[in-house]
Parts: C-alpha cells; structure tokens; sequence
C-alpha cells in the first residue's frame, strides 16, 4: 500500500485521494494551500452574501434568514456562534434526530439551544424504521449509519423548501477537509449530486423502494426524500461552506467555543485521541468507523492524526503511534449495536467479509483476516523528509472539561464512560 | 443560425473523475455515472468523457463505464482516450459512445483520421489539439497528455485534420487548464476562424460569463468545461441560462426527468 508522504492516508482512503509527485496527498495540499488565501477577500464575500440574504428575509417578512444544520457538536456551536454572534443573522436550527444519542451530545446540543438562544427544529424517526434501515444498509453496502447520513443531508432541505428559508450554513465541507475533494478556489456548495453520491452511498430513498429485496415502504424514508428541482430552483436555495469563507480550523474553532460557550468536551474514546469530534452520536467513532477499518484497514484516528499533522501540531511519527494504537481497537458499543439489530459477532464479521478490501486485507494461514501492510511500515518512505512541516511553537494537548452533570444521567452508574452506555437516549 | 452547445467534460482516471490543473489531477470528485445523471438533469447539450488514466490498462473497465453510460445518457455522448486504432472507434461507437475523440495517434499516425473518417463518418469523429504557449509566447500543439511537443502550429494542424475529414476540432489550452481565467480567446478565435467545421473551446472556465465569451468572442461553436460544473446546485442549467441571458442562442432548459431506473451498487475496490 501506498501511503501520504506527508500525513497517515493510505491510497485505498475513501472518498478517493490522489498522490502527486512528491506523494503527498491531495488533502495535504487542499490544507496547505489556505495559507496563500487572503482570507480578509473571502471574509467580505461571506459578509454581504449574509447581508443580501438578510436583506431578502426582510422583504419578504421571514422571520428567519437561514438554515443551520446542527447535531449539537463543536461545529454546530461555531456556525451558530458565528451567524448569531459575529454576522447578526437569525438562523433556524434543524436537526435529523437518528436516534443513536449520547448523554455527553444531548448536553452538547441543550447548551447550543441555550447559549446562543435559537429556535430549533428537530425531526425524529422512529426506532423500528431505524432498526430496518441500518440493518438492510449493514448489509449491502457496510453502514450501520447511512440513515443518520441520509437525514442530515435531507431532512434540512426539506425545511428549507417548507419554510421557503433560501439560504443554508454548513460548516466543513467534509471530504475537503479529509481527502481534499476539492480545492480551496473552487467555493463548492451544497448539491444533491454530491450528497447522493457520497453521503448517501449512491443511493436515493427511491433506488431502496425499487430493490426487489426492498423491506421498506415510503414511511421508513420520509425523512430522506429529496425535494424536487423545481422547488429548489422556486426557493432559490444554496447550501454555503464556511471552510471557504473562513480558514477552517476546527480544533482552534473547538477551544474558543469550550473557553466561551460551555461546549463540553468527551473523558475518552475507544478508537481516537481526539475529544471533541463527533460526540453526540455513539456509533460515529464506534461501530461506524470500526467498519471502514474492517473494509479499507483505517480509521479515524488516521482521520484525526491526518489533520493533526497537517495544522502542524503533530509529527508524522507521533500520528503513526496514534494511529497504530487506536485503529484496530474494537469498539464497547458494538455489543449494545448487536442487541439493538439482534445479530451475533460472527454474523456481522460474516456480512463484512465480502467488503474487505482486497488491497489491504487477506486471510492468513489460520482463516484469520490480516491487514496486508500498515503506516507502521512506511515511517521512513523516501519522500518523508521533503515533505515534512514544521511544528507549531508551543502544541497543546486536547482540553478535556470537566463532566457535566443533568437530570438526564440520573439512571447512569457513576464513572460510566461515554462508550460504555446501556441504552440510546432516544430524545 | 445553429445554436450554441454548453458541454461538460468528464475526465475519468480508472474510471473515477477528477480535476485539472494545467493537465496535473489534483483532486477526484467522485464517479462518472452521479455526473453524468445529473448534468443529463440540469440540460446539459453534450458530454465529453476522456479516458485520462495514465496507462492504457483501464480500456476495458472504461468500455463498461461508457456502456452504462449509453443507457442514461440522453445528450450525445462523446468518448476518448488511448484510441490508436479504428478497431478502438469501432468498440466505443458499439458500446454508445455518438462520437469519439482521437489526439496523440492523429499525429502520429498519418492514415488515422482519415481511415476512421471514411469507415465511420466524419460526424463522430472529433479531433482534439492541446496547445502551449513556448517561451516566446508562440502556440505550439502538444501531444501525449501535455508531455511530447510537436513543433506544429495549432492552425495548421487544424487544417490538416478537418482536410483528413475531422467533423470537429476539440480545442484545449493547457496554460488555461484548471486556471479560472477563462478561455485563451486568441487561440480559440485563430482556429475557428481559420477552419470551416465546429471548434469546441476549453480549458480554463471559472465563471458563466467565460462561456459567453468563448462563444462571442472566441467564435467557438461550443463551450466546453470540466471542473466547474461540479460546484453547485444545477450548474449546467444555471450556466445555460446565464448565456441565454447574455443572447446567446442555447438548446431550451428545463429539467430533464430521467425515468429510468436507477441501479447503484457499492464499490469497494477502486483507486485512482
């Protein structure tokens, strides 16, 4: 396997990467291009982009001039942060509630609702659609959480189209930020192809109701069905990333909303170092990236250890440590997984089988999968040096905030970690 | 009056679609199925898929991707990439493909165009020039993917193709590449009005207004661009109405529903 001369992707990462001649990646590069951006331009831009949509909100005698879609997480609190404190917008917050909640993210996101004192709209699905849809996606393309995917990247727009509210905030654009999908220049926006494409797998609620193995009636989808062309044309409606607007550093971005804002960061986690990302949901960093590692051999903290290195807060020899250490980890709350789905160990190894990856994963001698090769092995591959960057002076670790409490945990043993949860909190 | 066309050009690397800078790829955007579908959509005129792969291992997978392609693509769909032989245009048209694009091969073998014109129609095949500025500022025709400099001038290597019988001259700078500046209107302006067949213009569409200018001021017959159109929601049919806007006369936009059925399937192995 091939792997970033610079940071810990291999050549298998997904969505696809690309090397170029000095075998640094292309998200590597994406990030390293921010500091010849004159962010002063780009933060103009976003100002009288919010102006003119502000100003459109006030003719029209809408009450709210955008849309945030938030789970409650760091980022969540930073574009509510910024369009509330820094641009003076009325933002609407919605939320897909997916049902597979953490007591630390239901905190997280009472504390945005609280803070920054918006209105909030939240959609939940019911646990047996739930239940259906994880089960039949785990099986054919290897997701436990597509409907989580499926519901953020849909159920917004739903609202946007509803309320008429043309405008929507996103914070990162994901797979730049990752594997560098696309360039800073290239001011990408929200779309529906990007979304079927990646967030949803390639698939629409339309292709699962066609399958002739299709379980589903229209009921289990509901939150999932895009709206027409015509109505998003009629609306008007555009889906902006900050990380063009502003350089996007969301440890940096993270620290400012704990110091300030009371967000409340994780004690641990099973399979990364990090502990701010993607708390409110407890598969995210669990069962759901434990899969990518069973089918491409890597995980989140090469995620993690990636952008470490490339904000120069890491070397790239203490990410392989992380790396080495937390991908391979298998997760605590894959047991309460498989009592929720009412499947064995063995029959969700089975199912994944077929989706290993052949370029990385082999059986060995005693039936046993084995990843073919590691970061480990390429510590010193010659282009290391040449793309090496310099430290950061004066690197912290991650702050760790003390636990809240809230009536919430009352039924919760003290000293429970985050991953060791019985059950789902369902709202 | 024939109306101008608005192309969107796929660049498939093992059959992923990536960008380009100056002929570098520097970022993969997804599959060309998505693109295809969705640009079919938003009333796109034409598409151009190339096989950019850096080897000509992928010719097989890539026939498949056309194929698949064939039966969701209702806009002509033109096909290149690796082709050296008339055996190459025969499989492409069989698997869909309306046209096909021949490059490096047309100069390096003489007969080429000429023998896949008379066999297949001057009509599907289409003829693309890479160009490059040298130093002293000359247009010189470059060949091999933007690595092996071939010494002609663009026009008159233009002539010499549409006289072996190209139907149409696919026109690209690779200083423009990737660069957001709009087309080289000069070169795009030499060549079309030096050749009697349609010249595509492309290379370097950073906003719609470049596309009008190709047209008005390149006197190219279609604009074509490749990263662009991956950005935003319904970016061909934007575009198109922005050139309309502009009196540019364009093919009606609306929504084209695709009815048929979609089938996607997960990929776990593919790299780029």
């Amino acid at each position: 396997m091939e792997y970033c001369q610079r940071c810990c992707y291999p050549a298998n990462a997904k969505p696809d990467i690309i090397f170029d001649g000095s075998g640094v990646c292309s998200g590597c590069r994406v990030i390293e291009s921010r500091r010849r951006i004159d962010w002063t331009e780009r933060e103009r831009w976003l100002r009288d982009l919010l102006a003119e949509y502000k100003a459109r909100a006030r003719e029209q005698n809408q009450v709210y001039d955008c849309i945030i879609p938030v789970s409650g997480g760091k980022d969540s609190h930073y574009q509510t942060y910024l369009m509330k404190e820094v641009y003076g917008m009325n933002p609407l917050l919605v939320t897909y509630n997916h049902l597979f909640n953490t007591k630390l993210g239901m905190r997280n996101l009472a504390n945005l609702v609280k803070q920054f004192s918006c209105d909030l709209l939240r959609f939940t699905i019911n646990p047996d659609s739930v239940r259906k849809i994880s089960r039949y996606m785990l099986e054919h393309v290897g997701d436990i959480t597509w409907h989580y995917h499926a519901g953020i990247m849909t159920f917004p727009i739903q609202i946007a189209v509803r309320y008429k509210i043309p405008l929507m905030i996103w914070g990162e654009e994901g797979f730049t930020e990752l594997t560098g999908m696309f360039n800073q220049d290239d001011m990408v926006e929200f779309t529906k192809k990007k979304r079927q494409e990646h967030d949803m797998r390639g698939f629409e609620p339309e292709d699962l109701l066609n399958r002739r193995d299709s379980p589903f009636t229209p009921r289990d989808l509901a939150a999932f069905f895009y709206p027409s062309d015509e109505e998003i044309e009629e609306v008007g409606l555009r889906g902006i990333y900050l990380s063009n607007f502003i350089s996007w550093n969301a440890r940096k971005q993270t620290e400012l909303m704990i110091e300030k804002y009371g967000f409340e960061t994780a004690q641990r986690r099973d399979r990364t170092f990090n502990l701010y990302d993607k708390l409110e949901d407890i598969h995210a960093n669990g069962v759901h990236d434990y899969l990518k590692y069973l089918k491409f051999g890597y995980g989140r903290a090469t995620d993690d250890a990636s952008t470490e290195i490339r904000h120069r807060r890491m070397t790239r020899e203490e990410g392989i440590a992380m790396v080495m250490q937390y991908d391979p980890v298998r997760p605590a709350d894959l047991d309460l997984y498989l009592r929720f789905i009412g499947m064995t160990e063995e029959e969700f190894e089975a199912l994944v089988e077929p989706m290993r990856d052949p370029s990385i994963w082999e059986k060995g001698q005693d039936g046993r999968w084995q990843v073919k090769d590691h970061i480990g092995n390429h510590l010193q591959d010659p282009g290391v040096e040449a793309a090496r960057l310099p430290l950061q002076p004066d690197c912290k670790g991650f702050i760790r905030t003390p636990r809240k409490g809230s009536c919430r945990d009352e039924h919760i043993e003290e000293g429970e970690s985050l991953n060791q949860q019985s059950e789902y909190v369902i709202l | 009056m024939l109306k101008k066309r608005l192309i969107a050009t796929l660049l498939a690397r093992h059959g992923r679609i990536v960008q380009s800078i100056r002929f570098a790829h520097t970022n993969v955007i997804g599959n060309a199925i998505t693109a295809v579908d969705f640009f079919n959509t938003w009333a796109v005129d034409e598409i151009v898929l190339l096989d950019v792969s850096r080897d000509q291992e992928f010719r097989e997978p890539f026939g498949q991707i056309v194929r698949d392609l064939s039966e969701r693509c209702f806009v002509p769909l033109t096909v290149g990439g690796w082709i050296s032989r008339p055996e190459h245009v025969r499989t492409f048209l069989q698997l869909g493909a309306d046209k096909v694009v021949i490059n490096t091969e047309a100069y390096r073998q003489e007969e080429l165009v000429a023998t896949c014109a008379r066999t297949f129609g001057s009509q599907c095949i289409v003829v693309s020039m890479d160009v490059r500025r040298d130093q002293e500022g000359r247009y010189e025709v470059i060949v091999d993917r933007g690595r092996q400099p071939t010494g002609l001038d663009p026009l008159s290597w233009a002539r010499i193709v549409e006289e072996r019988g190209a139907g149409e001259i696919y026109l690209t700078s690779i200083d423009q590449d990737g660069s957001r500046q709009g087309f080289d209107l000069e070169l795009t302006r030499r060549v079309a009005e030096g050749v009697g067949v349609p010249v595509i213009a492309s290379g370097g569409v950073g906003n719609w207004q470049h596309l009008v200018d190709g047209i008005t001021r390149g006197g190219a017959a279609a604009v074509s661009a490749a990263n662009i159109f991956h950005f935003t929601e319904h970016s061909t049919k934007k575009a198109k109405e922005y050139m309309v806007q502009q009196q540019v006369e364009m093919r009606e936009t609306v929504f084209f529903k695709n009815l048929t059925q979609r089938k996607p399937k997960y990929e776990v192995q593919y790299r780029v």
